[in-house]
């Protein structure tokens, strides 16, 4: 009775093996490598064959499940090939010189699924971490044994450089937080209005210009950086009435002014310089006193000292130290903003 | 990439101006480009093929055309000419001009036609050592000029024949530009204004040019424009020099000294030349002007600075910033400046489009006035 009974489940199991390897070849014959692949994961400790676990391999890579590929390649160079795999290893550790032919093709070709497959999960990540870190560790690995088997270099060449290039992407992406300081030589214009009690009123230019000393701090990567940037401003300018009709000739000559610019900014990084071209959109505070001409009659008056500006920025880069040339329009006014000037980096 | 070196030593040539912030692709000298080795006027095969691979944008481009394909398209009329000694060219450029742009009383429109010529190159020898290039169309004649002036808008821009005695040293003869400064394109740049160097001050006369491993020297001796009469004719010499510096950027001084009977101009200037990496350049000159009148006023020093940036966020595209100091006399406080951020697209070979803002603000110690405001949408197109 338990004799029937073992060979009735052996005779099940065998038979459930057949159909799998049939339903197997089936499925790689239809192409329809998710099948194979599920096949492979229902069933993942089945006895395959040799070809049976290149063709699932095969399949694997067509799924993009690098991974599964890389424990199916691996458990195939220790099943097949254990003790090449490990004099190999040893050799290199030790610095002996390898004789590439020395070693079957059919290794060499699982060190190169390796290889691309490691090559493929560390191109598919968008960010850097210790997970990219460790797979770059066996890449790098498959890449030596490659190198020293002499096989497939040129393309492995080109996979080593599209990886370097792709970890580096990932590192440039990185946003860092960065300071800066800058030192500006600026002009502003400014409108104010001189007032009769009786005659009306007169519109006024101020032209100021001086420096504006300060800096940034924000956050940077390769393509972007944002930012807050302030500095506070110094200067004097000259007054004129624009209009003549009110006051014969308004003038004032080094009227000191003083204040601040302070807003948000966004550029984009556009060379390998880290030169730039960006916008901001900072509010300007500038205060002077406008002198009021004698006699009661008059009165000025200068609007408001805040003003909101919309202004262009380039920047090129020196290595730490850059220049800066900026070109502001106030919002709903004529009068623009604009300034030049050297700065540094932290 | 053989065939694409060798493609480009011998297709076409044509024209355009000089774009001197081409330092920044990392092109110091101009005749790498330019047929006239201190740039301006037509290209060479080799800035064609630039022109059309490394300038111009390619997104208006089928994906399957590659680089060598663009660079074989880039001939006069899209061909690859069948022999190696003549190249033509057409030539536009024009702009709308807006003055005071929003201005209900003072808005000014209106368009120009700035250049339309037609260019012929003849070439000769190993590496073209033998040049003849006449430059013949329409140009408007300066505001200046009154109307009612039987000078015509139709003339020679430039016509002059080369030799390259060696490729490091040439002779060049004929009516040029003047040698002096950076020859930036915009001719109302107080850099070009103030030394007298600007689009209609061309010259005849004898130039020479030495490219050495690091450096490159350029000297001009003229009698004059001999289309104008001879009391005007402006008669002299000028010289520029220029040396690398940290393998991709340049420095550079310059000198003028010429005369007719009414003035007496000498300018000097000091200029550089940045290269700032993927197309990314920053240029900036500095000189001095100094101009004596024969009815025995005072010399006038006149004081200019230009400084001029240009960004590549793509291929194709260039941003702009244009920052212009001018002193009309250094002996005063009172001083311009032109403040212009621009925007440069060429978005396929032979096409550049061009919008330039400038606003200019006027500093004096006794007066202040309202900033003035001008566009330019330019249109360049060659063929």
């Amino acid at each position: 009775m338990v004799v029937s009974k073992i060979l009735v489940t052996l005779f099940f199991i065998i038979s459930t093996a057949i159909a799998a390897e049939n339903e197997l070849m089936s499925a790689w014959k239809a192409k329809n490598y998710r099948k194979v692949s599920d096949l492979y994961r229902d069933n993942p400790r089945q006895d395959y064959s040799r070809k049976e676990l290149v063709l699932i391999s095969y399949s694997l890579r067509k799924l993009r499940f690098f991974r599964q590929d890389i424990k199916l390649n691996m458990a195939l160079v220790k099943k097949e090939y254990a003790k090449n795999h490990n004099y190999l290893l040893n050799a290199i550790k030790r610095g002996d010189t390898i004789d590439p032919d020395a070693y079957p093709v059919a290794l060499k070709i699982l060190y190169w699924n390796l290889f691309t497959s490691y090559g493929e999960i560390i191109k598919g990540y968008e960010h850097d971490s210790k997970r990219v870190e460790k797979d770059h560790k066996y890449f790098v690995i498959f890449s030596k044994i490659l190198s020293d088997l002499e096989f497939r270099e040129g393309k492995a060449d080109k996979i080593n450089d599209a990886i370097i290039a792709h970890r580096q992407y990932l590192t440039d992406k990185i946003y860092r937080f960065k300071t800066s300081w800058l030192v500006q030589y600026v002009s502003w214009q400014q409108d104010a209005t001189i007032k009769h009690t009786t005659q009306g009123n007169a519109g006024l230019i101020v032209t100021n210009r001086g420096v504006c000393l300060g800096g940034d701090m924000g956050i940077e990567n390769y393509r972007y950086h944002f930012y807050i940037d302030g500095c506070f401003l110094y200067g004097s300018g000259g007054v004129n009435n624009i209009d003549q009709n009110l006051i014969d000739n308004y003038q004032q000559s080094n009227v000191p002014a003083l204040g601040f610019k302070a807003g948000p900014g966004a550029s984009l990084i556009v060379s390998s310089s880290r030169s730039r071209i960006g916008i901001k959109l900072p509010v300007i505070y500038s205060v002077q006193d406008l002198t009021t001409p004698q006699g009661s009659d008059y009165k000025i008056d200068q609007g408001t000292p805040i003003s909101l500006l919309a202004s262009m920025y380039s920047r090129w880069q020196f290595n730490k130290l850059y220049f800066q040339t900026e070109f502001g329009k106030y919002l709903q006014q004529e009068q623009t903003f604009w300034g030049f000037g050297v700065g540094k980096e932290f | 990439m053989k065939t694409f070196i060798l493609l480009c030593l011998f297709i076409f040539s044509l024209s355009a101006h000089a774009y001197t912030n081409f330092i920044g692709h990392s092109y110091t000298s101009c005749l790498n480009c330019h047929f006239n080795p201190f740039g301006g006027g037509p290209l060479n095969d080799y800035g064609r093929v630039i022109s059309a691979t490394a300038i111009s944008s390619r997104a208006l481009y089928p994906k399957e055309w590659d680089e060598e394909k663009l660079a074989y398209s880039s001939g006069f009329l899209f061909r690859k000419p069948k022999q190696n000694w003549l190249r033509t060219q057409a030539n536009y450029r024009g702009f709308q001009l807006v003055r005071n742009p929003g201005s209900t009383t003072t808005e000014e429109k209106r368009w120009i036609n700035m250049q339309a010529d037609a260019r012929l190159i003849l070439k000769f020898g190993e590496n073209d050592k033998f040049v003849a290039v006449a430059n013949y169309g329409y140009a408007p004649l300066p505001i200046a000029v009154p109307e009612d002036t039987n000078e015509s808008e139709w003339r020679s821009r430039e016509h002059y024949v080369g030799y390259r005695f060696t490729p490091k040293f040439g002779i060049y003869a004929g009516m040029m530009d003047q040698i002096f400064g950076i020859r930036v394109i915009e001719h109302i740049a107080f850099s070009r204004i103030s030394p007298q160097v600007a689009q209609n001050d061309q010259v005849h006369g004898v130039a020479a040019h030495y490219l050495g491993d690091s450096w490159e020297l350029g000297v001009h001796g003229y009698g004059g424009n001999m289309s104008q009469k001879e009391d005007l004719r402006m008669k002299g010499g000028s010289a520029m020099f220029e040396k690398t510096i940290f393998e991709h950027h340049r420095i550079g001084a310059s000198f003028k000294n010429a005369s007719n009977d009414y003035l007496k101009v000498m300018a000097y200037s000091a200029h550089t030349r940045l290269n700032l990496k993927e197309g990314s350049a920053l240029l900036a000159e500095l000189g001095q002007t100094t101009k004596e009148t024969e009815n025995g006023s005072d010399p006038l020093t006149e004081r200019f600075g230009l400084l001029q940036t240009y960004l590549r966020p793509f291929r194709g595209v260039y941003f702009l910033t244009n920052i212009e100091y001018f002193n009309r006399d250094i002996k005063q406080d009172d001083y311009t400046v032109r403040w212009g951020p621009g925007v440069q697209y060429f978005p396929i070979q032979r096409l550049e489009v061009r919008l330039d803002l400038y606003n200019t603000r006027s500093f004096a110690p006794e007066s202040s006035t309202r900033d003035t405001w001008m566009y330019l949408f330019q249109t360049h197109l060659w063929l």
